[in-house]
């Protein structure tokens, strides 16, 4: 090669690498040591809602103002899974967020891998046990463990609830103010709506991967059977109960009687098609009620689901959680303290009446802007009436294993393949078992 | 370093100096000077996470001792064998229909028809759009209520199925999809590919008095192979590699019947939390591929006319 070429080349290396020198100076320069005694943590929130979002930006400005010494870094994290993701590879890079907000069924497998602190530390004075009995008892259940630990902070909490379209019910003659209380009348109003009524289907529950244990899990209680399916350890799930093959047939029987489809009812759309009025009635989560009420162009009621031989729906939502990695003890302190200012009643209400998660604490319930928000929208206490008989939400170790990647089929080869429902469940409680088995 | 390096320094101050000494190196030591760079980059983003995750693949799922267990598990993991089949499945038709209607296409409007610039742009856009959209936009193609495809066949009396609700109809309403974004692609590689045919040939066919199905079957067709080859190593790696639209579309549902295999190791490794499980999947359909591309090639190069 010419020399005046390799000239070139080398000059044009050259000032690439001192460009890049000068880079690498100014950046590492930049941040300013803190002053002593600030302390500055990391708070990963999900939103799964779509007005969570704007809504913790809020509140962590007003925290921030009154807290001038904690700075607080809010990392928007996506849905409930993209956050476990983002903390699992915080984790895996020894940094974890001090806080944040997780699936309140993750708990197991972040005790079992230690990657959460329990609460018990800072829950000793009166005024902090006070701030955590004021929360609602179904919804601290998936968050204490066996021996008493406490793991998890109610923040957005949902349950399963029912929706009707009050156009449809009254087509088919039916009292539209009320919706079904039991399995028959939920049955009759189904077939009525969709003779008379000009329905096209009666009842929707939606059949998809990512919520299909949920609604199941409804169905089982109802059928006298436990609801929780696990134990509060996660180390034992039970599904091969009559109870439970009762809960599936029924499910399976509402699609092959054209009262629902035979495939799959998306979660995800299954709002939409509500909307639309394909379908007569919705189960679906409290959560959705602020959408809609936004959106509905009829009139439309909602209540706890209707009950068979028993009553309940499981919780669902998000807990706070102290993660450990990388967080020193006073990081830890100050993602306490964000905690308690994020739940106090009146946030609580503030959420439930922006987002239509329920309020998690009968303070919050009687908080004035609440109590405003149902006499304006008497339909959000129906989500207060359904937290009486909530269930704990199916939570074990190796979750998605179990739920998602063997639950899920198994309930999905039932209610769309047309398999049997006894063999299903026989063949999901040996895979299940076998996994947990791995965990001890 | 600011001042420009290695203009006429002097000699006996900088003999150090690495732009002085590559200078004087022989032509073959300069090239891999120049090389250098590339090689750490492909060293550090390559080679040492592909050791990492050999290592990390005989390891139990906490982290210490020494197993094969994760290779075992694979013979008896059902969602991975489940994957495994959609995943083939998913290959074995998509990529030689693209690559079949990306050539007819490129046939088409390689020859001089009216409205060929935007006939070729029209087909040419999928492949410019990114998958996640494509995949929002299917969806509400297949949407079974409000759907266009459904509305389509609802007006016209069909029946208007699920399409990816249906455990039998999702996986090839994906290949569809799959085909559709693909099809523009390969086809720009065939339109370059007919442009380097030396047009002597076509007229040499046309004196002769050769049919143009008979032109392209034992003219163009040949010379285009090696198009072809490249063609199908890229869309069979696409094939596996492009997940996107399972996250936007199915997530593997319902009953695992879109589960493919990398969305698949994506669960395993973030979701599951099982690094050591999902390397081992990895390395396997790492090596599937290799091995695919190396019967594509063998296979492939006997037939090929290189120029």
């Amino acid at each position: 090669m010419s020399s005046p070429i390799r000239k070139k080349l080398l000059a044009t290396a050259g000032a690439a690498l001192a460009f890049t020198v000068a880079l690498t100076g100014c950046s590492t320069a930049a941040p300013a040591a803190p002053a002593d005694e600030e302390v500055s943590i990391e708070f990963y929130y999900p939103d799964q809602v779509g007005t969570l979002g704007t809504l913790i930006d809020g509140y962590l400005k007003e925290f921030a103002a009154e807290h001038p010494k904690i700075k607080v870094k809010g990392v928007y994290s996506g849905d409930y899974d993209q956050t476990l993701t983002a903390v699992n590879t915080a984790i895996d890079g020894g940094k974890a967020p001090a806080l944040a907000i997780m699936d309140q069924t993750f708990v197991l497998d972040l005790v079992e891998r230690k990657a959460i602190s329990s609460w018990d530390d800072y829950l000793k004075d009166d005024e902090s046990k006070k701030w955590l009995d004021g929360f609602y008892p179904q919804f601290m259940k998936n968050s204490i463990d066996g021996d008493g630990h406490v793991w998890g902070v109610p923040f957005a909490r949902s349950t399963i609830v029912q929706y009707w379209n009050k156009d449809f019910f009254t087509k088919a003659g039916l009292d539209p103010e009320h919706g079904p209380a039991t399995r028959s009348e939920l049955l009759d109003s189904a077939r009525a709506t969709q003779e008379k009524g000009g329905a096209k289907y009666g009842l929707f529950i939606p059949t998809s991967t990512g919520t299909a244990y949920w609604l199941y899990q409804a169905l089982v209680q109802q059928a006298g059977g436990d609801g929780a399916i696990s134990n509060a350890d996660g180390t034992k799930v039970t599904l091969d109960t009559p109870e439970n093959v009762k809960a599936l047939e029924f499910w399976a029987s509402l699609g092959a009687e054209g009262i629902a489809p035979s495939t799959e009812v998306a979660w995800s759309t299954s709002t939409d098609d509500f909307l639309a009025g394909q379908t007569a009635m919705l189960w679906t989560t409290s959560g959705r009620m602020g959408t809609i009420q936004d959106k509905a162009s009829f009139d439309w009621g909602v209540s706890a689901l209707p009950k068979d031989v028993a009553a309940g729906a499981p919780t669902g939502g998000g807990s706070l959680m102290l993660f450990q990695e990388g967080v020193s003890d006073k990081q830890r302190e100050a993602a306490v303290t964000l905690a308690k200012f994020l739940t106090t009643p009146e946030r609580a209400a503030d959420v439930s009446v922006k987002s239509g998660y329920i309020a998690t604490s009968d303070a919050a319930w009687n908080d004035p802007a609440m109590v405003a928000h149902v006499k304006k929208f008497p339909q959000a206490i129906a989500a207060h009436d359904a937290v009486a008989d909530a269930i704990p939400e199916m939570a074990t170790v190796d979750r998605d294993r179990v739920v998602y990647q063997t639950l899920a089929p198994a309930l999905q080869s039932v209610l769309l393949n047309g398999a049997d429902a006894k063999e299903a469940l026989s063949k999901a409680q040996a895979e299940i078992t076998k996994i947990l088995a791995e965990h001890k | 370093m600011t001042d420009a390096p290695a203009v006429v320094p002097p000699r006996s101050r900088w003999a150090w100096n690495p732009f002085r000494l590559a200078r004087r190196l022989p032509d073959a030591g300069f090239a891999y000077f120049l090389l250098l760079p590339a090689f750490i980059f492909l060293a550090l983003f390559t080679v040492k996470p592909l050791i990492g995750s050999l290592i990390s693949s005989t390891q139990k799922r906490n982290g210490d001792g020494f197993t094969l267990g994760n290779y075992e598990r694979l013979a008896t993991d059902e969602v991975f064998l489940r994957a495994l089949g959609n995943n083939l499945l998913f290959s074995l038709i998509t990529v030689p229909v693209s690559l079949g209607l990306a050539m007819l296409l490129a046939v088409l409007l390689h020859q001089n028809v009216r409205g060929r610039g935007f006939l070729r742009a029209g087909v040419f856009a999928p492949a410019i759009l990114p998958m996640v959209a494509v995949a929002v936009i299917w969806m509400y193609f297949y949407q079974p209520n409000i759907g266009v495809i459904n509305s389509i066949l609802g007006a016209i009396g069909l029946p208007t199925p699920d399409w990816l609700g249906d455990p039998s109809l999702v996986l090839p309403s994906l290949m569809v999809m799959m085909i559709w974004k693909e099809a523009g692609f390969f086809m720009l590689f065939y339109l370059a590919g007919l442009q380097g045919i030396d047009p002597e040939l076509e007229e040499a066919s046309r004196l002769e008095g050769t049919g143009k199905f008979r032109h392209f079957w034992k003219v163009s067709f040949p010379l285009l192979m090696p198009t072809t080859l490249f063609a199908a190593i890229v869309a069979l790696s696409d094939s596996i590699k492009m997940v996107d639209f399972v996250f936007v579309m199915t997530q593997g549902g319902p009953d695992n019947a879109s589960n493919l295999l990398l969305f698949y190791i994506y669960k395993v490794a973030f979701a599951q939390h099982w690094p050591q499980f999902a390397a081992a999947i990895s390395l396997v359909v790492v090596a599937v591929l290799v091995a695919l591309a190396l019967i594509q090639i063998k296979l492939m190069d006997r037939k090929i006319h290189y120029r």
